[in-house]
């Protein structure tokens, strides 16, 4: 047998190794999940989550991190625990957590390595943790709070944050424990062992994903700042928190001297960037600071002085720009171009003394009660140890080396990386980064995925084979009401006895039982026990939340044989015994009454089953640029067919006029890499000078027809199915401005080309001025975030073709982020100059006598000087294509206010559109860098293939669903639909109120189930399914208004 | 009877509002416990039927919040 064994290849691990429980790690955990492979996520901490579980808000919406990106299909992995693949009792089957965790070695090749790990103790047992709090409770050791930067304290027996995961507290053992042993004797559930060791496991993986995330710049280097010395001088993430709900102050901002609000507050930018010592730049703090001043001018009112001290407004991404505006126009909020080089403190107030020059050069004195430092971002601490051992290569700031081409690839096959550990970087480009390094370890996993299989058939993850279910809708309703003590969490304030028998007095009620801790396996065994044993067709559990534990008990019921629908959770812990303590009376009779209302709903529950459907196993790309064959080939290379379709007759797109970078790479290489690799792949087809003229269907089931247009105007049109489709549509440059008509006034493309196939022009120029944001005459404003560093490539040639060359740049900011800066650097240093331009005083172009100059002010010494020109090449906006809206209306999705398309979440879903199963990638979405745009598409292709690899998908469960009989067709359902589902369908067989053919219809496969248009249906014709009218309102025993049961005396 | 407060019935989305509500609980802040709090899937499924049905109940005010 052991010989069989041996002579039979060993079969590659179907699994991955994801390093880091942030966001990015996290994203690209579920991913892979999705795609059926086996994920071991670690994280070195005790929770997952990492800087962003530390965040309040995202900018530029303000969306409170913890609600969004959040729908039942898993796709949020936001604040640790809310995303419903990892709330602990509904985890994705083929996710292993392991916190506190570290890599000790790894042995092997991409496809097939072996990784030791040590995990250190947790001293507590997160399957035996219920989170009731009695270990810190007794906890005699106070520390500082470091998930509160240490502005609050926190006990040696703690849980990092309110809602962690994994949801269970842990000890920190240091040495400052007095291993009194109190927590132990404290514990309900026996979950705290002082005596656990390190655990060492040996995983084998077949790819790695390092998702290290970053870590702040220590302020204190600059002593010069004050921080860590003057008590109100902060550091960006201590204003996080205290600007966050979960803060220590609750979201109000208060000055750690004295408690106050203060009335004035200063940001200092780029601390621990673009100095000396950090030549890159952090590419977030711009955008946190100017949310925090927001912040502090909603929170704390319009009054208070808000001034950011700043280099250059990078606002790079999508409506940033507006964001920015937003801030200065209607907050108030002061940008002063100036880097402040010392702080003062006045020992009496408290209040900080800054001195600054402004843009003119007048040295100014100003005083403010609060100072942020916006402090950068650096390499994550593990990096050079892991780097090492991992033999991977760093670059000379200590971040994660990746080719441009290839920039989710480590210097190791198998080995990828996402997020700020290759570069700094935000939220949205750490989710790009995750599932575009989901997508690139599925490409060399392609023959393991779909091996660990799963399923969301039931509104809780499951693998296991479930019974058959019961019919139960003939029968009476019989209900089993469990009440659970949780150790004494829940018993202490609410007198469960009382509760039961009064819950045994309903109607419908057939079996009421104390249970001790619902949650744990003795218990759930004792319900589905009950439910056979006592033929029971209803269950109410009234025990923790139901967000938290419905999964948990909706598997427990549905293993019993029941509908997971006929079973309702009380939150009888979080909303009712944690929060009314004061006043057992009342708190008593709201368990009363919530368990008489809840008995109410689950006899109005009925069984919601959701559909099954064949997902088609290929994916249309719609742009054959870099985005769309990137994607392409990683969806075909992981073995599914692509169909992609190009407008013009030829694939490439922008690449083709691109003949060199600031990297120094060459792009012609990657086109014709690219070109071959997808004409010879035996899994995609391509389809040049082809349109795409309709798309229908929905995720899993797309049909779509294309029209291909021949050289002599003939046109043939086919059709395809498609499971998933990527918009991959692309920008241009654009050419629409008067000064263009002007000869020798040029684009920054023609710039390029004459560099490229006229070097003997270029060597002969000897003045060149380049301008910068040269708005499209017709679009909105907004940053096109490459012409920056496309403009400083093409100045550093003219510079080595002729130093000679007078190359200056006048510019509004210069956004050269991450390491882009150092371009801007060697620029300057090859005597390249910079002068800024405001919105006030553009530039003018003027041509005398045949001869071109530009006349612009000067700022720094208010003069406006002539400057002669040569050329002058400007560099215009980036748009996105042509026949953007006519596609937007074609696939159903929208377009941004600047014109692009729109994601479905701007922070967390940047390549996902509202409708399931279209995803976007590339310039479409947003003007963008190769290799951003390569991270894109390859996020795309791997949200596509998570979806492709699951082959069957069940859509449904809890939708809309119309009565036809009682549709006017009045189209309000159509036109209040945040995702434009519900359409009025003409079918001479349904028949309308009035006779009236045809009514509205909502697609089951689509719906998200928010239930908007059942409440502003006129005709009350819509029914939302497990929340009907008959289980929300409940009329007949009074579920909404005055409380029934029995009357409170005290 | 003792003095009681007033009956709020208070609809919460379940991703936010329904949300705070557990962290409030995981908190131990304290609140009357007069307050009902009904979750919905979205604050898109409030119906002015289920407010005015509260009211029409005997409730003394409505909250939606999501």
């Amino acid at each position: 047998m052991q010989n069989a064994e041996h002579n039979e290849a060993r079969r590659k691990p179907a699994a991955a190794l994801v390093v880091g429980g942030g966001i990015g790690g996290m994203r690209a955990a579920l991913d892979l999940a999705d795609a059926g492979l086996k994920v071991h996520l670690i994280e070195q901490t005790p929770c997952l989550g990492g800087r962003v579980a530390q965040l309040g808000y995202m900018f530029p919406q303000h969306d409170c991190v913890l609600c969004r990106g959040t729908p039942d299909h898993g796709y949020g992995c936001t604040r640790p625990s809310i995303s419903p693949a990892y709330i602990q009792h509904n985890q994705h089957p083929n996710i292993e957590i392991l916190t506190n965790t570290r890599i000790l070695d790894v042995e092997g090749d991409a496809g097939d390595f072996t990784v030791s790990l040590r995990q250190e103790p947790r001293y507590i047992d997160i399957n035996r943790c219920t989170s009731c709090g009695k270990c810190a409770e007794v906890c005699p050791i106070e520390l500082p709070d470091s998930y509160q930067l240490g502005m609050t304290t926190r006990k040696a027996a703690f849980k990092i944050a309110a809602r962690a995961t994994p949801n269970a507290y842990c000890i920190d053992l240091g040495p400052y424990c007095e291993d009194c042993g109190k927590c132990v004797e404290a514990c309900p559930t026996d979950a705290i062992n002082l005596e656990e060791q390190p655990r060492l496991h040996a995983v084998e993986v077949g790819a790695i994903i390092l998702a290290l995330g970053f870590q702040v710049y220590n302020a204190e280097i600059l002593e010069e700042l004050g921080f860590g010395r003057f008590q109100n001088v902060l550091q960006a993430m201590q204003y996080e928190r205290l600007a966050s709900r979960s803060g220590p102050t609750e979201g109000l901002v208060v000055r750690p001297s004295d408690n106050q609000h203060p009335k004035s507050i200063a940001w200092l930018q780029c601390i621990g960037s673009r100095d000396q010592d950090n030549s890159f730049c952090s590419s977030i703090c711009c955008m946190y600071a100017t949310k925090e001043a927001i912040l502090a001018k909603q929170r704390l009112g319009n009054d208070i002085e808000c001034s950011v001290f700043i280099m250059d407004e990078r606002a790079f991404n999508k409506e940033y720009s507006a964001y920015f505006s937003k801030a200065r126009n209607a907050h108030n909020i002061k940008y002063n171009r100036s880097r402040v080089s010392a702080v003062r403190e006045d020992p009496q107030s408290k209040d900080l003394i800054l001195q600054y020059a402004d843009a003119g050069g007048t040295l100014h004195e100003e005083r403010f009660e609060m100072v942020v430092l916006a402090t950068g971002l650096q390499p994550p601490e593990s990096a050079g140890q892991l780097a090492s051992m991992l033999n991977i290569e760093l670059n000379q700031h200590g971040f994660c080396e990746t080719d441009k081409f290839t920039p989710l690839q480590t210097s190791r096959p198998g080995v990828f990386v996402c997020g700020a550990f290759s570069s700094p970087k935000e939220i949205v480009e750490t989710i790009i980064d995750a599932s575009g390094a989901a997508a690139e370890v599925m490409r060399l996993l392609n023959d393991q995925l779909h091996t660990h299989q799963f399923t969301r058939a039931w509104p809780f993850l499951s693998t296991n084979e479930l019974p058959p279910e019961k019919d139960v809708s003939q029968q009476a309703p019989r209900t089993g009401v469990f009440a659970c003590t949780c150790g004494q969490t829940i018993s202490d304030f609410i007198d469960l006895p009382e509760l039961i028998k009064y819950a045994g007095s309903l109607p419908g009620v057939g079996h009421t039982e104390i249970i001790e801790y619902a949650c744990f396996p003795e218990d759930l065994e004792k319900i589905k026990d009950r439910i056979q044993s006592e033929n029971l067709n209803r269950i109410v559990v009234a025990a923790c939340s139901n967000r938290t534990h419905d999964a948990l008990f909706q598997k427990t019921v549905r293993q019993a044989g029941l509908n997971p629908y006929l079973l309702e959770v009380i939150n009888l812990r979080e909303q009712c015994a944690q929060v009314h303590k004061e006043q057992p009376e009342l708190s008593n009779r709201k368990a009363r009454e919530l368990v008489r209302v809840t008995v109410g709903r689950v006899i109005a529950a009925q069984p919601i089953h959701k559909d099954e459907i064949i997902c088609s196993a290929s994916a249309l790309v719609i742009g054959g640029g870099v985005a769309g064959m990137s994607a392409a080939l990683a969806i075909a290379d992981s073995g599914y067919n692509v169909h992609l379709v190009e407008r013009s007759e030829r694939l490439g797109g922008n690449l083709i006029d691109l003949y060199y970078v600031a990297e120094g790479y060459n792009p012609q290489r990657l086109l014709r890499d690219l070109v071959n690799r997808v004409r010879t792949h035996e899994r995609i087809t391509v389809y040049c000078r082809t349109e795409l003229d309709n798309h229908t269907g929905h995720i899993g089931q797309f049909k779509a027809e294309l029209q291909t247009t021949r050289p002599d105007g003939q046109t043939t049109r086919f059709e395809i199915e498609h499971g998933a489709t990527i918009v991959a549509t692309g920008g241009r440059e654009t050419h629409n401005h008067p000064l263009l008509k002007i000869q020798n006034v040029i684009t920054q493309r023609e710039l390029e080309e004459k560099i490229i196939h006229h070097p003997e022009e270029i060597a002969a120029l000897k003045d060149v001025v380049c301008i910068l944001c040269v708005q499209d005459q017709d679009s909105p404003e907004y940053c096109s975030r490459v012409c920056c560093t496309n403009t400083i490539k093409n100045a550093i040639r003219l510079k080595l073709f002729n130093p000679n060359c007078r190359v200056t740049i006048l510019y509004k900011n210069i956004v050269t982020y991450g390491f882009r800066e150092e371009y801007y650097t060697e620029a300057r240093k090859l005597g390249v100059v910079f002068i800024r331009y405001t919105d006030e005083e553009p530039p003018e172009v003027i041509k005398t006598n045949g001869k071109l100059s530009v006349r612009v002010r000067d700022l720094s010494m208010n003069q406006v000087f002539s400057l002669p020109a040569d050329i002058v090449p400007l560099s215009m906006s980036i748009a996105p294509s042509e026949g953007i809206e006519k596609l937007s209306r074609q696939l159903r999705v929208p377009l941004s206010t600047e014109g692009f398309f729109e994601e479905a979440q701007m922070k967390l879903r940047p390549m996902d559109f509202m409708r399931e199963g279209i995803f976007l990638a590339g310039m479409a979405h947003y003007p963008k860098f190769i290799e951003e745009s390569i991270s894109h598409a390859l996020a795309a292709a791997g949200r596509a293939l998570s979806l492709l690899s699951q082959e069957s998908l069940h859509l449904g469960g809890v939708i809309a669903v119309v009565d036809p009989n009682k549709c006017v067709g009045c189209l309000t359902c159509t036109r209040t639909c945040p995702f434009a589902i519900p359409q009025v369908i003409h079918d001479e067989l349904v028949t309308g109120v009035g006779g009236l053919g045809g009514a509205a219809w909502i697609d089951p496969a689509q719906c998200q189930g928010c239930g908007t248009c059942t409440g502003e249906c006129p005709a009350n014709a819509i029914q939302l399914l497990n929340y009907t009218d008959d289980q929300m309102m409940l009329r007949e025993i009074g579920g909404l208004g005055s409380w029934k049961s029995d009357e409170v005396t005290q | 009877m003792t003095e009681e407060k007033l009956q709020i019935v208070a609809y919460c989305c379940e991703y936010c509002a329904y949300a705070a509500a557990d962290l409030a609980g995981g908190l131990r802040m304290q609140y009357p416990p007069e307050i009902r709090i009904v979750m919905l899937p979205c604050t898109g499924k409030m119906d002015i039927l289920l407010a005015l049905q509260a009211l029409e109940e005997g409730a003394d005010g409505v909250m939606v919040a999501g």
